[in-house]
Protein backbone atom coordinates (compact mmCIF):
# COMPACT_ATOMS: atom_id res chain seq x y z
CA UNK A 1 0.00 0.00 0.00
CA UNK A 2 1.41 3.48 -0.87
CA UNK A 3 2.47 5.97 1.80
CA UNK A 4 0.58 9.54 0.75
CA UNK A 5 2.60 11.46 3.03
CA UNK A 6 4.37 11.45 6.47
CA UNK A 7 3.67 15.03 7.65
CA UNK A 8 3.13 16.60 11.16
CA UNK A 9 0.93 19.33 9.91
CA UNK A 10 -2.24 18.70 8.30
CA UNK A 11 -2.07 17.48 4.56
CA UNK A 12 -4.56 17.94 2.22
CA UNK A 13 -5.40 14.64 -0.36
CA UNK A 14 -6.92 14.17 -3.61
CA UNK A 15 -10.36 12.46 -3.12
CA UNK A 16 -10.42 11.74 -6.77
CA UNK A 17 -6.68 9.80 -6.95
CA UNK A 18 -6.72 5.95 -6.92
CA UNK A 19 -5.59 5.46 -3.67
CA UNK A 20 -8.14 7.17 -2.32
CA UNK A 21 -10.99 5.39 -4.08
CA UNK A 22 -9.46 2.26 -4.22
CA UNK A 23 -7.37 2.02 -1.28
CA UNK A 24 -7.74 2.35 2.72
CA UNK A 25 -6.32 5.08 4.47
CA UNK A 26 -3.65 3.98 7.52
CA UNK A 27 -3.78 7.12 10.17
CA UNK A 28 -0.63 6.38 12.14
CA UNK A 29 0.01 8.78 14.95
CA UNK A 30 4.06 9.02 16.37
CA UNK A 31 5.03 6.46 13.98
CA UNK A 32 1.99 3.93 15.27
CA UNK A 33 -0.50 2.87 13.51
CA UNK A 34 -3.76 3.63 15.41
CA UNK A 35 -6.72 2.70 13.07
CA UNK A 36 -7.31 2.14 9.31
CA UNK A 37 -9.93 3.62 7.96
CA UNK A 38 -11.28 2.11 4.74
CA UNK A 39 -13.06 4.79 2.46
CA UNK A 40 -14.94 3.73 -0.21
CA UNK A 41 -15.87 6.16 -3.14
CA UNK A 42 -19.41 6.37 -2.62
CA UNK A 43 -18.94 7.49 0.98
CA UNK A 44 -16.23 9.66 0.74
CA UNK A 45 -18.54 12.76 1.05
CA UNK A 46 -19.41 11.29 4.69
CA UNK A 47 -17.75 11.87 8.26
CA UNK A 48 -15.67 9.42 8.72
CA UNK A 49 -14.12 8.40 12.94
CA UNK A 50 -11.35 7.41 13.25
CA UNK A 51 -10.75 5.15 16.50
CA UNK A 52 -8.15 3.45 18.20
CA UNK A 53 -9.30 0.90 20.79
CA UNK A 54 -12.39 1.84 20.81
CA UNK A 55 -11.41 5.50 21.80
CA UNK A 56 -12.03 8.21 19.51
CA UNK A 57 -8.55 10.01 18.45
CA UNK A 58 -9.70 12.14 15.23
CA UNK A 59 -12.47 12.21 12.11
CA UNK A 60 -11.72 12.88 8.50
CA UNK A 61 -14.16 15.02 7.14
CA UNK A 62 -15.40 16.28 3.73
CA UNK A 63 -13.48 19.85 2.71
CA UNK A 64 -16.87 21.71 3.30
CA UNK A 65 -17.51 20.25 6.56
CA UNK A 66 -13.87 20.99 8.01
CA UNK A 67 -14.05 24.41 5.99
CA UNK A 68 -17.36 24.92 8.38
CA UNK A 69 -16.15 24.29 11.51
CA UNK A 70 -12.65 25.98 11.02
CA UNK A 71 -14.75 29.15 10.95
CA UNK A 72 -16.99 27.80 13.55
CA UNK A 73 -13.64 27.38 15.81
CA UNK A 74 -12.48 30.85 14.49
CA UNK A 75 -15.52 32.95 14.83
CA UNK A 76 -16.92 31.40 18.65
CA UNK A 77 -15.66 33.35 21.35
CA UNK A 78 -13.89 31.38 23.91
CA UNK A 79 -16.01 30.41 27.01
CA UNK A 80 -13.01 30.61 29.77
CA UNK A 81 -13.18 34.63 30.96
CA UNK A 82 -9.77 36.03 29.17
CA UNK A 83 -9.33 37.64 33.00
CA UNK A 84 -9.42 35.15 35.89
CA UNK A 85 -13.10 35.93 37.51
CA UNK A 86 -12.60 37.64 40.76
CA UNK A 87 -13.98 35.66 43.48
CA UNK A 88 -15.94 38.73 44.83
CA UNK A 89 -17.09 38.61 41.54
CA UNK A 90 -18.73 35.79 41.97
CA UNK A 91 -20.43 36.54 45.09
CA UNK A 92 -21.99 39.45 43.49
CA UNK A 93 -23.19 36.83 40.80
CA UNK A 94 -24.56 33.79 43.67
CA UNK A 95 -26.58 36.96 45.05
CA UNK A 96 -27.93 37.58 41.97
CA UNK A 97 -29.41 34.43 40.98
CA UNK A 98 -30.67 34.04 44.78
CA UNK A 99 -32.76 36.76 44.80
CA UNK A 100 -33.74 36.40 41.08
CA UNK A 101 -37.18 35.32 42.49
CA UNK A 102 -37.59 38.52 44.08
CA UNK A 103 -36.18 40.42 41.04
CA UNK A 104 -38.79 38.56 38.66
CA UNK A 105 -41.45 40.01 41.09
CA UNK A 106 -40.25 43.32 41.56
CA UNK A 107 -38.35 44.30 38.65
CA UNK A 108 -39.26 41.91 35.49
CA UNK A 109 -37.91 43.54 32.23
CA UNK A 110 -35.40 46.25 34.22
CA UNK A 111 -31.34 46.12 34.64
CA UNK A 112 -30.40 45.16 38.47
CA UNK A 113 -26.78 46.18 39.93
CA UNK A 114 -25.66 44.15 42.78
CA UNK A 115 -23.06 45.18 45.46
CA UNK A 116 -22.03 43.39 48.63
CA UNK A 117 -24.70 40.94 47.80
CA UNK A 118 -27.38 42.98 47.74
CA UNK A 119 -29.62 45.29 45.18
CA UNK A 120 -28.02 48.93 44.72
CA UNK A 121 -29.60 50.15 41.71
CA UNK A 122 -32.42 49.46 39.25
CA UNK A 123 -33.29 51.49 35.97
CA UNK A 124 -34.34 50.49 32.71
CA UNK A 125 -31.11 49.47 30.99
CA UNK A 126 -27.29 48.47 31.41
CA UNK A 127 -25.37 52.14 30.93
CA UNK A 128 -28.28 53.66 33.24
CA UNK A 129 -27.39 51.10 35.84
CA UNK A 130 -23.71 50.86 35.29
CA UNK A 131 -23.10 54.54 35.49
CA UNK A 132 -25.11 55.07 38.88
CA UNK A 133 -23.24 52.05 40.30
CA UNK A 134 -19.90 54.18 39.41
CA UNK A 135 -20.49 56.12 43.01
CA UNK A 136 -18.96 52.68 44.95
CA UNK A 137 -15.90 52.86 43.03
CA UNK A 138 -14.26 49.98 41.29
CA UNK A 139 -16.05 47.32 43.31
CA UNK A 140 -16.92 44.34 42.13
CA UNK A 141 -20.59 44.21 41.07
CA UNK A 142 -22.96 42.07 39.38
CA UNK A 143 -25.35 44.04 36.78
CA UNK A 144 -27.94 41.96 34.89
CA UNK A 145 -31.31 42.21 33.43
CA UNK A 146 -34.14 40.47 35.52
CA UNK A 147 -35.71 38.14 32.92
CA UNK A 148 -37.10 34.47 33.50
CA UNK A 149 -34.70 33.14 30.41
CA UNK A 150 -31.36 34.76 29.63
CA UNK A 151 -31.64 36.70 26.14
CA UNK A 152 -29.75 35.37 23.55
CA UNK A 153 -27.35 37.63 21.62
CA UNK A 154 -26.69 37.17 18.51
CA UNK A 155 -23.23 37.11 16.70
CA UNK A 156 -23.55 35.17 13.61
CA UNK A 157 -21.08 36.30 10.98
CA UNK A 158 -19.18 33.13 10.36
CA UNK A 159 -15.57 33.51 8.49
CA UNK A 160 -14.54 32.14 5.69
CA UNK A 161 -11.46 29.88 5.85
CA UNK A 162 -9.76 30.17 2.28
CA UNK A 163 -6.97 27.77 2.59
CA UNK A 164 -7.24 24.46 4.13
CA UNK B 1 -15.49 61.58 7.05
CA UNK B 2 -14.33 58.96 4.40
CA UNK B 3 -12.79 55.53 5.12
CA UNK B 4 -11.31 52.69 2.68
CA UNK B 5 -12.42 49.28 3.27
CA UNK B 6 -9.53 47.11 4.78
CA UNK B 7 -8.79 45.13 1.88
CA UNK B 8 -5.77 42.59 3.39
CA UNK B 9 -8.95 40.11 3.91
CA UNK B 10 -11.06 38.75 1.19
CA UNK B 11 -14.40 40.22 0.83
CA UNK B 12 -12.76 43.72 1.68
CA UNK B 13 -14.53 45.07 5.04
CA UNK B 14 -15.64 48.07 6.41
CA UNK B 15 -13.52 48.66 9.92
CA UNK B 16 -13.60 52.25 11.63
CA UNK B 17 -11.31 53.31 14.87
CA UNK B 18 -12.71 52.68 17.80
CA UNK B 19 -11.57 53.76 21.42
CA UNK B 20 -12.15 51.48 24.64
CA UNK B 21 -11.93 52.67 28.35
CA UNK B 22 -12.23 51.16 31.75
CA UNK B 23 -15.10 52.78 33.19
CA UNK B 24 -13.62 54.34 35.81
CA UNK B 25 -9.96 55.16 35.32
CA UNK B 26 -9.91 57.04 32.58
CA UNK B 27 -6.49 57.55 31.70
CA UNK B 28 -7.06 53.80 31.12
CA UNK B 29 -7.48 53.21 27.15
CA UNK B 30 -6.59 51.60 24.37
CA UNK B 31 -7.27 52.36 20.64
CA UNK B 32 -8.54 49.18 18.52
CA UNK B 33 -10.04 48.21 14.83
CA UNK B 34 -13.55 47.36 14.69
CA UNK B 35 -15.40 45.70 12.13
CA UNK B 36 -18.89 46.99 10.94
CA UNK B 37 -21.12 44.17 11.29
CA UNK B 38 -24.83 45.03 11.39
CA UNK B 39 -25.56 41.02 12.36
CA UNK B 40 -23.68 41.46 15.43
CA UNK B 41 -26.28 42.06 18.55
CA UNK B 42 -23.61 43.08 20.85
CA UNK B 43 -19.98 44.53 20.18
CA UNK B 44 -17.12 42.47 21.24
CA UNK B 45 -13.58 43.20 22.08
CA UNK B 46 -10.45 41.39 21.60
CA UNK B 47 -9.09 39.72 24.70
CA UNK B 48 -5.94 41.42 24.53
CA UNK B 49 -7.78 44.79 25.07
CA UNK B 50 -10.02 42.94 27.63
CA UNK B 51 -6.66 42.14 29.26
CA UNK B 52 -4.84 45.18 28.92
CA UNK B 53 -7.23 47.65 30.75
CA UNK B 54 -8.03 45.23 33.46
CA UNK B 55 -11.70 44.90 33.02
CA UNK B 56 -13.21 42.98 35.38
CA UNK B 57 -16.66 40.76 34.49
CA UNK B 58 -20.14 42.06 35.88
CA UNK B 59 -22.38 39.28 34.47
CA UNK B 60 -22.62 36.75 31.22
CA UNK B 61 -24.36 36.42 28.15
CA UNK B 62 -26.04 34.11 26.58
CA UNK B 63 -24.35 34.39 22.97
CA UNK B 64 -25.19 32.30 20.13
CA UNK B 65 -22.84 32.30 16.74
CA UNK B 66 -23.73 31.49 13.04
CA UNK B 67 -24.67 27.71 14.02
CA UNK B 68 -27.47 29.07 16.65
CA UNK B 69 -24.85 26.78 19.50
CA UNK B 70 -25.20 28.96 22.48
CA UNK B 71 -22.00 29.75 25.13
CA UNK B 72 -22.44 31.50 28.07
CA UNK B 73 -19.43 34.47 27.76
CA UNK B 74 -17.87 36.78 30.74
CA UNK B 75 -19.57 40.67 29.95
CA UNK B 76 -17.45 43.52 30.32
CA UNK B 77 -18.43 47.42 31.43
CA UNK B 78 -16.24 49.63 28.63
CA UNK B 79 -16.59 53.10 27.77
CA UNK B 80 -16.15 53.08 24.05
CA UNK B 81 -15.77 56.25 21.75
CA UNK B 82 -16.87 55.95 17.98
CA UNK B 83 -16.12 59.49 16.09
CA UNK B 84 -18.12 61.75 18.63
CA UNK B 85 -19.95 59.68 20.73
CA UNK B 86 -19.08 58.16 23.77
CA UNK B 87 -20.73 55.35 25.30
CA UNK B 88 -21.44 53.03 28.25
CA UNK B 89 -21.87 49.60 26.95
CA UNK B 90 -21.62 46.16 27.78
CA UNK B 91 -19.33 43.94 25.51
CA UNK B 92 -17.91 40.64 25.28
CA UNK B 93 -14.17 39.29 24.21
CA UNK B 94 -13.52 37.32 21.26
CA UNK B 95 -10.09 35.67 20.02
CA UNK B 96 -9.47 37.95 17.27
CA UNK B 97 -6.88 41.18 17.21
CA UNK B 98 -9.85 43.33 16.14
CA UNK B 99 -13.19 44.44 17.76
CA UNK B 100 -16.36 43.49 16.22
CA UNK B 101 -18.82 46.97 16.40
CA UNK B 102 -22.25 45.45 16.65
CA UNK B 103 -26.05 47.35 16.27
CA UNK B 104 -25.74 48.73 20.36
CA UNK B 105 -23.28 51.11 18.75
CA UNK B 106 -23.83 50.71 14.82
CA UNK B 107 -27.35 52.29 15.99
CA UNK B 108 -26.13 55.41 16.89
CA UNK B 109 -24.61 56.76 13.89
CA UNK B 110 -25.40 57.12 10.53
CA UNK B 111 -22.98 55.00 8.21
CA UNK B 112 -23.13 54.55 4.08
CA UNK B 113 -21.43 51.79 3.04
CA UNK B 114 -20.55 52.44 -0.34
CA UNK B 115 -19.38 48.55 -1.75
CA UNK B 116 -18.39 49.89 -5.17
CA UNK B 117 -15.71 52.07 -4.08
CA UNK B 118 -14.96 50.21 -0.74
CA UNK B 119 -15.28 53.15 1.15
CA UNK B 120 -17.39 53.35 4.30
CA UNK B 121 -18.64 56.97 5.01
CA UNK B 122 -19.66 58.76 8.22
CA UNK B 123 -22.12 60.50 7.71
CA UNK B 124 -23.04 63.72 10.33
Amino acid sequence: MPILKEVRAPYTINAKSDVVEHEAIIVRRDGESVVVVPIPADQIAETVLTTAEGEMIGALLPPGEYVAYRAWKETTATPSPPVPLDPEFEKQWQAFQRLKPELLKKYKGQWVAIVNEEVVEVGPDFATVAERTDRFGNVAKCIGEVLEKPRVYHLPSPKVIRRL
Amino acid sequence: MKIDYDQSIDPPAPFISITIAHPLISTSEVQVAAKIDSGADITALPVNVVQQLNLQTNHFLEVAGYDNQIVSLPVYDVRLTVVHIRVRLKAIAISENHAILGRDVLNLLRLMLDGPTLTLEILE
